[in-house]
């Protein structure tokens, strides 16, 4: 924070769409992109006389987010109305856990950026999402597109523990990286599926009392929610200067254009829901057994993995997150330093080519971005293993291995069918590579009187020249001995 | 040799699927002597909206199949009529608002579904009040119901159209649905069975719902074992409603002869006495004593928490209503004001357009009663003495094995007697509300008559049961029906 | 508590969006007075030991699995709206 006067209390609503197949309430599939109101049905459509029936995985992953938050998980719970008038939630009610939320009084330590601090988890409930507005012409008005209608939510909320836009971002990082973790949800923020409120007060420095506390909606990137936070730090604590403070509650959405918070309507924040129990919907009753179960099934999250990396397996912190931060990733990688028994090398070769291969190729990065899953890559890892193996014996250099990763990307040969028709296996033979040496002796003489004179450097150059002639097939390591033993 | 109309238009449920399966007659005869009927006599009771598109192919296609000795389904060519708030796929639901004047919707309830499956014939949607809120059938957008044994009187309501046209033998059998009366108060009006099964016994998927927590589906037939045989067929669990149970479904197997020896039907004191007319008071009592006579233990119970019922009934059947009937928004289906330039218009001119008055009104009531001042006082308070309600039936029926008493505590009315006095209407439910609250299985059948400017006016004798055990229910129905003989009566169109 | 009088009536029939001519107000605000009023014969009752009614069943847990069943078809999914544009439902500008 800029300003050294005012302490900032920040409190974040995430709501996340949760990676089910079909929707909250009702069998319907939901895809991003689908054509407008193809994934409709009686139920999400709030057509009259239609039911909603309670969809047993959204509970599954939102137990998964429960206890990955370390939340305490209610033992029955209920469903609640909640009403108002909107043309994208076409029953005027949002199914939603007012009373009873499944998950309530959990935390975050964070691992990475500000690692150490703790954000606390307010409470975590299962509800449904509403439709689109799509904003058309004037003459056309506003648009509906229902499909999103009723694609199960999990609304995440913290207490207000977080103190600056960047501890927020850095919350949201690794919430994002464990609800991708456990495959809760791919927290796509362009796609919608990480949608995040931000709630932001002032107050003197060291004071305990929360000041009047302003919630931003509209924010739909990381950099949007910096922005809209550091903007709001500016216009609250000028205020407080002013002394007039904020005079009341209000939502405010943040234009990103403007670079501006500005007041909703008033009426929005003075709505009466009036909230009730659905009596469309049973009891719920979370089983303790379903809970061990979930429990015991949960993978190992990323914060204590970035951890054993760098304890257990000695890896450098930069390392260790690079490979944390994609579970397939770090699944390859785990495979990897099993086959070949070095930690190090296999970090290397993960975060020189499986990371930039999975970049490359987003919809495998998407569908097996949790911990479940090893990428589901070609070359697999004991592929690399056999081209790790097969550089540690010399019979590919190194660049070679790395040409060949990528050729058995497509390809299904084996490592040595392939660098023998690719002609990548290193020239190995003495007296080939003697012959090698003496051209380039041949063709450098005063690069080799230089050497024979002491000056090393000389030795890169010719070997440097033998390489080139054989086309980078040669052993360059064999080269570098047989030339000392020349000079002997 | 042809069958005589009138026989196929007095035979009920069973004996019409039975003379089906035996080939005494065709689904096209049992159709065109019910089509016949209201042809002739429903211009001037009003009880069908309108007769099923297709309903002709549908009566041939049951005779096909019986035809070419393919099995039929146990409602063979039944015909039954349909409220109007039970979606049929394709065809006409209103739930008897001009809102839903043109709505087709694109899916069947689950009991339509069972209905087809089990081959009945769907025959016509029947008129209701607005969104079932009312016990009269006055309510309705598209004109009243008459009642036929006095066409100058209420057949009673929700459910009217769906009474008179059974009572008038237009259809064997109809549905209903009841959330606080509104199958067996209209049964009683009109001199026929209705029965409002247990909680969670039939699916509520695709009924229109006006309060959730309380309605269900039920018949209205002329006799017990008509009702048994419909119930057969729409009960037990349905995945897509999850406030379907999921015990077993009612099976017709349960029906053996019930032996009135050392039957404990109970008599609730809240039920007799003041505020109950008094022709109707001495026929249950009448009935009651022949049913004594026959052998069963007449005991009298309590239900304390009777004067309660219509408060608490009420505030929660209108605050689900608030909820529940927010969606008529104009913008997916239904009525849409074409004036509107704003969407907060949109909302207003449509509900104000599409909603009568007594919608209105329960709309309000319901909005307020929910409101975050009133929750606690109305919302919340009626919940509370909902459980001691149900702990009254509970009590109740450790002494008793089936509660007795009128279904209604007044004769079917002139129409238009009660239109401008909605809480005298509301306090009309005083005996059938508790049911719903408690989620308690209930009958209406037929005991008898007063007469009443020389008319014959049917009364209902209400028999309630432990959740679950409509089969009891049923088996003194029949008992009662050997004893009685009412049922049997039909009015002179 | 709130009072039913005109005030109370619009804010309700507000909230339940609603249009009600000046006369509507009039008779409503005398009809739920008096209804209302009955309602809170509700309050003679005892019902401090008492848990609300909220479920009448006692099945718990009726769940569906994550199997997708098939969309209604565009037509049948706007087939009864009053407004529409293309494959959307159509209201006017919300902003």
């Amino acid at each position: 924070m800029i300003d050294k006067r005012y302490d900032t209390v920040i409190g974040l609503e995430a709501h996340v769409q949760l990676k089910t197949r079909t929707k909250m309430f009702c069998g319907c599939a939901y895809h991003f992109g689908a054509p407008p109101n193809s994934q409709t049905c009686p139920s999400c459509l709030g057509l009259p006389g239609a039911l909603p029936v309670a969809n047993r995985e959204a509970f599954r992953l939102g137990l998964r987010v429960g206890l990955a938050l370390q939340c305490r998980i209610a033992e029955t719970l209920r469903f609640d109305r909640k009403q108002y008038f909107y043309p994208d939630l076409p029953k005027a009610y949002q199914i939603t856990q007012f009373e009873t939320p499944s998950h309530f009084d959990g935390h975050l330590d964070l691992s990475f950026g500000q690692a150490g601090e703790t954000v606390h988890i307010l409470r975590a409930h299962l509800e449904e999402d509403s439709g689109k507005s799509l904003h058309g012409n004037k003459d056309e008005g506003t648009l509906i597109d229902l499909n999103r209608c009723g694609v199960p939510l999990l609304e995440i909320v913290t207490t207000p523990s977080i103190h600056s836009a960047d501890m927020a971002l850095d919350y949201l990082r690794e919430l994002r990286l464990i609800l991708r973790y456990i495959g809760a949800s791919d927290c796509d923020m362009e796609k919608g599926s990480l949608r995040c409120d931000v709630n932001i007060s002032l107050k003197p420095k060291g004071s305990t009392t929360l000041g009047r506390k302003i919630e931003l909606k509209n924010l739909n990137s990381n950099r949007m929610i910096k922005r809209a936070i550091e903007y709001e730090q500016k216009r609250q604590a000028a205020l407080y200067d002013t002394s007039k403070g904020i005079g009341a509650e209000e939502s405010r959405t943040w234009d990103d254009e403007a670079g501006e918070s500005r007041s909703m309507r008033r009426k929005e924040s003075s709505a009466d829901y009036r909230y009730f129990p659905d009596p469309d919907l049973p009891r719920f009753r979370i089983a303790k057994a379903w809970i061990e179960e979930t429990k015991a099934q949960l993978p190992e999250l990323p914060g204590p993995r970035f951890k054993r990396y760098q304890s257990q397996l000695g890896l450098s912190a930069k390392d260790a997150q690079q490979l944390v931060q994609n579970a397939s990733a770090a699944n390859y990688f785990e495979e990897l330093t099993n086959l070949i028994s070095s930690a190090k090398k296999a970090a290397n070769w993960v975060i020189a080519k499986v990371l930039p291969a999975l970049k490359a190729a987003p919809h495998l990065n998407a569908a097996a971005n949790s911990a479940e899953a090893i990428a589901p890559i070609r070359p697999t890892p004991t592929i690399v293993a056999e081209l790790i193996n097969m550089t540690t014996e010399g019979l590919i250099s190194q660049d070679a291995a790395h040409t060949l990763f990528d050729e058995l990307r497509s390809s299904t040969a084996s490592p040595q069918d392939l660098a023998k028709t690719l002609d990548l296996l290193q020239l190995n033979d003495p007296d080939q590579l003697r012959e090698l040496l003496r051209q380039s002796i041949d063709a450098n003489p005063d690069t080799w009187e230089a050497l024979k004179s002491g000056t090393q450097p000389a030795q890169h150059a010719l070997v440097g020249w033998a390489m080139r002639q054989s086309q980078g097939r040669a052993n360059a390591a064999k080269l570098s001995e047989l030339l000392r033993d020349m000079t002997i | 040799m042809n069958p005589s109309p009138f026989d196929l238009i007095d035979a009920g449920v069973v004996d019409l699927s039975l003379g089906l399966h035996r080939g005494t007659w065709t689904a096209v005869q049992i159709l065109e002597a019910h089509l016949e009927q209201i042809r002739k006599h429903d211009a001037k009771y009003g009880a069908f909206l309108s007769i099923v598109d297709g309903v002709h192919d549908r009566a041939r296609e049951i005779d096909r199949k019986r035809q070419d000795g393919r099995p039929l389904g146990p409602l063979a060519g039944v015909p039954i009529a349909i409220k109007d708030n039970i979606c049929i796929k394709g065809q006409p639901t209103s739930c008897g608002s001009a809102f839903l004047q043109n709505f087709r919707p694109p899916y069947s309830a689950e009991v339509i579904e069972r209905l087809e499956a089990a081959d009945a014939l769907l025959i016509g949607r029947t008129n209701m009040d607005e969104f079932g809120m009312g016990s009269s059938t006055e309510n309705s957008s598209f004109g009243i119901t008459r009642n036929p044994w006095s066409p100058s009187r209420t057949p009673g309501g929700s459910s009217g159209g769906s009474a008179a046209a059974v009572a008038a033998r237009m259809c064997a059998a109809a549905l209903g649905s009841d959330t606080g009366g509104s199958i067996r108060q209209p049964a009683a009006f009109c001199g026929i069975t209705g029965l409002k099964p247990s909680y969670g016994r039939v699916s509520r998927r695709g009924l229109i719902a006006y309060a959730s927590s309380l309605e269900q589906i039920g018949p209205l037939t002329r006799s017990a074992a008509d009702a048994a045989a419909i119930l057969a067929v729409i009960s037990g669990h349905d995945q897509g409603d999850s406030s379907s149970s999921t015990r077993p479904a009612f099976g017709l197997d349960e029906l053996s002869p019930l032996d009135l020896k050392g039957l404990r039907l109970g008599l609730p004191r809240e039920f007799f006495g003041e505020g109950i007319n008094p022709a109707i008071e001495a026929q249950i009592m009448s009935a009651c004593q022949r049913l004594r006579d026959a052998g069963a233990e007449l005991v009298d119970v309590n239900l304390p928490h009777t004067p309660y019922a219509i408060p608490a009934y009420y505030v929660i059947a209108t605050s689900e209503a608030s909820s529940n009937l927010a969606r008529y928004d104009g913008i997916g289906y239904g009525r849409r004001a074409e004036a509107a330039q704003t969407l907060d218009e949109v909302y207003a001119q449509s509900r104000s357009l599409g909603f009568g008055p007594e919608v209105k009104r329960r709309l309000m009531l319901g909005t307020f009663c929910l409101s975050s001042d009133s929750y606690a006082d109305y919302y919340d308070k009626a919940l509370r003495v909902r459980t001691l309600l149900r702990n009254d039936f509970a009590t109740a029926f450790d002494e008793c094995d089936l509660i007795l008493g009128p279904t209604a505590p007044i004769l079917p009315f002139k129409l238009g007697s009660l239109r401008n006095d909605p809480l005298a209407m509301y306090l009309s439910d005083v005996l059938t509300v508790s049911l719903n609250l408690a989620g308690l299985p209930g009958a209406s059948v037929p005991a008898g008559f007063a007469v009443e400017n020389e008319q014959r006016l049917p009364i209902g004798l209400q028999i309630i049961a432990k959740p679950f055990e409509e089969a009891l229910i049923l088996r003194l129905a029949t008992a009662w029906e050997m004893i009685g003989g009412f049922h049997r009566e039909s009015p002179r169109l | 508590m709130s009072k039913i009088d005109r005030a109370e009536i619009k804010r309700v029939a507000a909230l339940a969006k609603i249009e009600l001519t000046d006369e509507e107000i009039g008779v409503f605000s005398e009809q739920m007075a008096k209804i209302l009023g009955h309602f809170l014969k509700l309050a003679e009752v005892d019902t401090n030991s008492v848990d609300p009614l909220v479920y009448l069943s006692s099945d718990e847990n009726l769940f569906r699995e994550d199997d997708p069943v098939p969309c209604l078809s565009l037509d049948d999914a706007l087939g009864n709206a009053a407004l529409r544009s293309g494959p959307y439902f159509r209201v006017p500008k919300t902003r």
